[in-house]
């Protein structure tokens, strides 16, 4: 098959293609949802409908995308562009699980009024553990000034309320 | 209202204690994190975002204009001292900047940065002011089909300049605008796009979407060790900081000798003000568009990369001039030419202040104020910057990555006092995931941006144009919006055979 063919490539132009595919299918399962929803087929009085827009949206962006499975790869398209500062993914997988399960339990249990410095201080610390920081001095002052700032900041300054839970 | 009546009530608005402090407080956190090297000045200005909430118009835009200007030459500290850009536009500024620190003459690269900064947002500013009082009684003519076909060139534009090809540049657009379609549909109020969740039906918040595509992709993507690596030897190599502490009586550079550089400098505003307004460009590629216009044309032309001060002042007037450009479609018309002219909005938003057609007319004085705000703000970044060069210079040992753990609760904190939102924190993770994904696929996050601005405007004009339009025609019977199409059809033809020849 010509296109799995063209999905084959060798390394930067090969994972190229593997996002434009990527991104095509994600089009389509969109384009299925879409037009699968009632809104899709309620009348609205500019005639054009709800759908028509995201409808248009998804197929430009299939088309982009699955043009983008045959092209031939640009060198300078999979470079970084001028200035960019190089960055890499290593703390991807802990980073938003660690936000969202602290983020769902502080919404289930709420927090007290000095839980932000509390949690906001525990999650620093076990970032600075997965950065691999081992400078003692650090792991006590950062944790403990971030949360100093957060409370003076949001709490004492701004007067945000936090919500209160089960335990708060 | 008059103008003169205007003026005068902005002065009133703007002359309040208050709005200085945060100005001068905005000037040094956005020269403070641009001089940290891998901490974009656009990460300051969306970290403060949030706190703008509980401010007055005037002083949030005061605080974030701060940060903004002051942004722009804190990234040239580092890249001149150390040799490492505190963000991509100072890219182009270390290139001669660090030259100059190997002979021994930071000093006089750092002044000519800062001078050629600041008078580039000078002529900025006036440029903004003396442009968007016409365009502002224009744009009150401007109806649907208009502002659909103004929509539609900034579009192209947005996808044409995308450095890394026009498909990213498409795809970014296409992803900003399918986030924008999520929630109620406006015209039938009806959800669209939520998946059954109740939290999206209000739809996506322009602070979520803003600070987990900047703020929280940025975070996440670690800086890497390589980088920091780079960094520490480029540090511990340096003298740069040493001959800053100890200035050498050579040197300098005297007011005279860099007015001598006024052909960088004027190429550098010409560049600024040109790629600022049109959305896409940014900062990064004015100032190597500049820098390279610079090398062909100027006095020393043959010596560009060698350390000569020319140097450093066209890159650095080409990267400062966009400032107040950037911020001309988004006041005039409502369109954020880019992400920092996008956070401007957000801001306004907060404020119940919609950018747009309408803003001189409903809040003359809250404009002047705003242009006030941006003249005193240059003055107040070359003070600030001036009188704490060897303060801010020693920013450049900071390690970015310990910094991460302590920026990312001030994330999740100050998206959740804005809106009282848990579904916003959410939101914030699962939008900085799709940004990692878009960086990773070399898809400018800016352009996810601005397209997710105008992305609901679109839908809006093109249904509204619908229900008054009795034919297809009524989208060309205006001649503004047929030359809108036609600049927009032949520059991006001009500038597609341009790339690829």
């Amino acid at each position: 098959m010509k296109w799995v063919k063209a999905i084959r490539g060798k390394g930067e132009e090969r994972a190229e293609r593997i996002w434009y595919a990527i991104v095509a299918g994600i089009a389509v399962g969109l384009l299925v949802y879409v037009r699968t929803q009632p809104f899709a087929h309620m009348r609205t009085t500019d005639k054009l409908g709800m759908a028509t827009f995201p409808t248009i949206v998804l197929a430009v962006l299939l088309l982009a995308s699955v043009l983008g499975l045959f092209q031939k790869t640009r060198e300078e398209h999979s470079k970084p562009p001028k200035g960019e500062i190089p960055t890499e993914e290593a703390g991807i997988r802990i980073l938003p699980v660690v936000s969202l399960v602290g983020a769902s339990l502080a919404a289930t249990f709420g927090l007290w009024r000095f839980d932000p410095i509390i949690s906001c201080s525990c999650l620093v610390l076990l970032l600075l553990l997965i950065e691999r920081v081992r400078d003692w001095r650090l792991l006590v002052c950062l944790p403990i000034g971030t949360g100093g700032v957060i409370y003076v900041l949001f709490i004492w300054l701004l007067d945000v309320y936090f919500p209160r839970g089960l335990i708060g | 209202m008059t103008w003169i009546e205007a003026l005068d009530a902005g002065l009133r608005l703007v002359l309040v204690w208050h709005n200085f402090l945060f100005l001068a407080l905005g000037v040094v956190v956005g020269v403070a994190f641009a001089a940290v090297p891998g901490l974009s000045g656009i990460l300051a200005v969306t970290l403060l975002l949030p706190f703008t909430f509980y401010m007055t118009p005037v002083a949030a835009v005061a605080l974030l204009m701060g940060a903004y200007k002051g942004t722009m030459f804190g990234g040239s500290i580092s890249a001149i001292t150390f040799g490492v850009p505190g963000d991509a536009p100072a890219a182009a500024t270390k290139l001669d900047g660090f030259e100059l620190t190997k002979q021994r003459k930071p000093y006089r690269a750092l002044t000519t940065a800062l001078y050629s900064s600041i008078s580039a947002n000078l002529v900025a500013d006036l440029v903004t002011i003396l442009t968007f009082l016409p365009l502002a009684a224009v744009a009150l003519a401007f109806g649907p089909r208009e502002i659909f076909a103004l929509l539609f060139a900034a579009m192209a534009v947005l996808v044409i300049f995308t450095q890394s090809g026009v498909l990213k540049g498409i795809i970014g657009t296409m992803v900003g605008f399918l986030l924008a379609t999520i929630g109620l549909d406006r015209i039938a109020a009806y959800p669209r796009m939520t998946f059954g969740i109740v939290e999206l039906e209000a739809g996506i918040g322009l602070i979520p979407c803003i600070v987990g595509l900047f703020a929280f992709t940025e975070l996440m993507l670690h800086f890497s060790r390589g980088f920091v690596e780079a960094q520490k030897s480029a540090v511990a190599e340096s003298e740069g900081l040493e001959l800053i502490r100890h200035r050498s009586p050579d040197d300098r550079l005297s007011i005279k000798e860099w007015l001598g550089f006024w052909r960088e400098n004027l190429i550098g505003y010409a560049s600024g003000v040109i790629l600022g307004i049109l959305p896409g460009p940014g900062a990064t590629m004015s100032a190597f568009t500049s820098y390279a216009f610079g090398s062909r044309l100027a006095k020393n032309k043959g010596k560009y990369g060698t350390g000569v001060a020319e140097g450093v002042a066209s890159a650095e007037s080409g990267n400062s001039a966009t400032v107040g450009p950037t911020l001309i479609p988004l006041f005039a018309f409502g369109i954020p030419g880019s992400g920092t002219a996008g956070l401007f909005m957000a801001a306004f938003m907060l404020q119940g202040i919609t950018p747009g057609p309408g803003l001189y007319r409903d809040y003359p004085d809250v404009m002047f104020a705003v242009f006030i705000i941006m003249l005193v703000g240059t003055v107040f970044n070359l003070v600030i910057s001036k009188g704490l060069i060897p303060i801010f210079a020693r920013l450049g040992l900071v390690n970015p990555r310990i910094l991460v753990p302590a920026l990312i609760p001030m994330v999740i904190v100050g998206v959740y006092a804005v809106s009282y939102r848990w579904a916003d924190v959410v939101l914030v993770v699962l939008i900085g995931l799709l940004g990692i994904a878009l960086r990773r696929f070399r898809i400018p996050i800016a352009s996810t941006v601005v397209a997710f601005m105008i992305g609901s405007l679109f839908e809006m004009h093109l249904r509204r144009g619908l229900i008054i339009a009795d034919s297809w025609t009524y989208w060309f019977s205006s001649p503004i919006a047929v030359g809108l199409y036609v600049a927009a059809i032949v520059g991006a033809t001009l500038l597609l055979r341009q790339r690829h020849s």
